[in-house]
């Protein structure tokens, strides 16, 4: 456990900033969220909806299209994160069902250990969350109810037993992949913790917030409200604002991606970086893999190579597009603005200093995919529910699938709407690597060349984005149904 | 926990007793279906489907009520239905629209003159164009 000599308040008031708009002073959503258990009415309904996706994905329809578990998830799931994060915040890691049994796991864990030094970084967040998109190519989760159902076991028994073996949350901050979508991507979100009044913070003397209190968790993440200057490595479980003795944290309504712009907001770090970059190209290459020209790379590559196996060619691809790229890309960026800028500066500083002009972009990439999949079949939800009660007996919803339900939209809209959205996530970078440049150089035409470079790495990720969405959408790796 | 535990197996167990796609139906072994596309190697777009019907001594069978269902491999896609129409033989034949390129997974439903129903399923997959 944390302990309390670690925990400390800079007497910086410059850096803070009272909240204007308080969700959690919001007449009946505060009190909700503010209850000892407030954070079980979300997460009560996700388990009881996740068991139901595991008992549909092993007992249910082999077929994707009518199993509950693959439509929930690769469907529903996706955009539902999506649009929370944009519109509010990380609501999923909120109503996490994963961490439900984080108390047991805790009261199990109270000598466990802290984790690892060598591993408090992003590095491994990296590995799994790359690790995690290669793994949904090549088993083809999306078309398999059964391996997807397996996919939520291994998140329950991976968050219980890091949490069994080390005395804080290491699977939420360090492993977890959807997790680390939602940390980076909630970084543009409107809605951020921090406190009431700075002094209270520090002068507190328990630091409940973080400690917790006997029936109160602290912060699993062990951020500590005060010193919050980003929603990075926030899982939004308000456990600080139960804790905290003085009813003094805040959940502050922001401007979108306020963040993104704040120099004391984001560490200089090359993981942070670097996980950053990868978030925003493997938004390409997630979609790369949809659409005819990835199938003829495959086709390409084991011709060329003589490869045979899916995995080994998945794996070349995944690493080039999500590992190499977004590294090769950010150094020769970094260089060329340490060049064109004339400032002499560690090569880190300049690797680190637009990785955050890279969240609106890549966050506007994921929205428009995830956005096209809910968009086409958000309604084959229904057809899929009537199908599962009518196989229990049930007819509550009709006596007859209506497999006609898809879309939510008329199927030409799709296309000017993720241009759109693309175009708006190119300029959102525009505009926070420009306000990054006059904050951080001496004159605004320094500025602008040193952020030249990234433009064309930002203009390169939202020009291919566009290409693949204009091409025809294909599905394959399925025909065996996983087998 | 222990007893949430016993709890949970016990309304998995009850929950998958009743489902009645578990409860096995009388198979009908023996039966040939055959599943063709024109052209023969589909592609996105309107297409032509024969379905051919033969008895375990290989004779035709006509007066089935023979309708298919493509689904996409994977999740949110609306499916494409369609009922095939007698052209005697045993071949049944429909126009059926492949709606996206990529793995399709075809089930094809004939429900015999005495009732009986045979289901085969036909694994496809579709060019773009």
């Amino acid at each position: 456990m944390i302990q309390l000599q670690d925990i400390s308040v800079q007497d910086r008031p410059e850096l803070y900033q009272p909240p204007r708009r308080d969700v959690l002073r919001l007449p009946v959503i505060g009190r909700i969220l503010k209850h000892r258990r407030g954070r079980l009415v979300f997460q009560v309904p996700l388990l009881l909806l996740a068991l139901l996706l595991i008992y549909d994905g092993f007992t249910g329809p082999r077929l994707a299209s009518q199993n509950l578990a693959t439509v929930s998830v690769w469907v529903h799931y996706r955009g539902f994160v999506i649009l929370a994060l944009l519109l509010f915040g990380n609501l999923f890691c909120m109503g996490c069902p994963f961490t439900i049994p984080r108390t047991i796991a805790l009261r199990l864990s109270r000598s466990g250990r802290r984790w690892p030094r060598v591993l408090r970084n992003k590095w491994l967040a990296v590995g799994f969350f790359v690790g995690f998109l290669f793994i949904y190519e090549w088993w083809d989760l999306w078309a398999v109810p059964a391996a997807t159902a397996w996919l939520i076991i291994a998140y329950f028994v991976g968050a219980f037993a890091l949490e069994v073996f080390f005395a804080e949350s290491p699977f939420c901050k360090y492993v977890c992949p959807l997790g680390t979508f939602n940390f980076v991507a909630s970084t543009a979100s409107p809605t951020q913790i921090t406190v009431r009044d700075h002094e209270t913070c520090r002068t507190c003397p328990g630091k409940e917030c973080v400690k917790g209190q006997p029936y109160v968790l602290g912060c699993g993440t062990e951020l500590f409200p005060p010193t919050v200057r980003s929603n990075l490595d926030c899982i939004l479980c308000l456990d600080c604002a139960r804790a905290c003795p003085y009813d003094n944290v805040a959940l502050a309504i922001r401007t979108p991606g306020r963040e993104l712009t704040d120099a004391n907001a984001w560490p200089r770090r090359w993981d942070v970086s670097f996980l950053v970059m990868v978030f925003a190209f493997a938004a390409v290459s997630n979609a790369f893999g949809m659409v005819p020209p990835f199938y003829e790379l495959q086709a390409g590559l084991a011709a060329s190579f003589g490869i045979r196996s899916e995995a080994i060619l998945l794996l070349l691809i995944f690493v080039t597009l999500n590992l190499a790229l977004p590294g090769a890309a950010g150094l020769l960026a970094a260089r060329l603005s340490q060049l064109l800028s004339g400032k002499r500066e560690p090569m880190r500083v300049s690797f680190c200093r637009f990785a955050p002009a890279f969240i609106p972009v890549a966050f506007a990439i994921w929205l428009a995919h995830y956005g096209f999949h809910f968009a086409t079949g958000a309604l084959t939800l229904i057809p899929v529910m009537q199908n599962f009660l009518l196989d229990h007996g049930l007819s509550w919803l009709g006596t007859e699938p209506n497999w006609m339900l898809g879309p939510l939209v008329p199927g030409n809209w799709i296309l000017p709407i993720q241009t759109i959205i693309v175009l708006a996530g190119f300029a959102g970078s525009l505009f926070v690597g420009r306000r990054i440049g006059e904050r951080d150089y001496e004159s605004p035409a320094a500025g602008i060349r040193a952020m030249l470079p990234w433009l064309v790495v930002f203009l390169g990720l939202a020009l291919a984005a566009l290409a693949m969405f204009n091409l025809p959408m294909e599905m394959r790796g399925t025909i065996n149904m996983g087998g | 926990m222990a007893r949430i535990a016993i709890i949970l197996v016990l309304v998995i167990a009850s929950l998958t007793s009743c489902r009645q796609s578990i409860q096995t139906n009388q198979p009908v072994d023996g039966y040939q279906v055959s599943f063709e596309v024109d052209p023969a190697t589909p592609i996105v777009g309107e297409s032509r489907v024969v379905i051919t019907i033969l008895d375990e001594s290989g004779n035709p069978v006509d007066n089935a009520r023979v309708e298919i269902r493509g689904d996409m491999a994977h999740a949110g896609m609306v499916p494409v239905l369609a009922t095939a129409e007698g052209r005697g033989s045993g071949h049944y034949d429909a126009a059926f629209e492949w709606t996206m390129a990529g793995d399709w997974v075809v089930m094809v439903s004939a429900t015999l003159p005495d009732g009986r129903t045979i289901e085969r399923e036909f694994p496809i997959t579709v060019q773009s164009r």
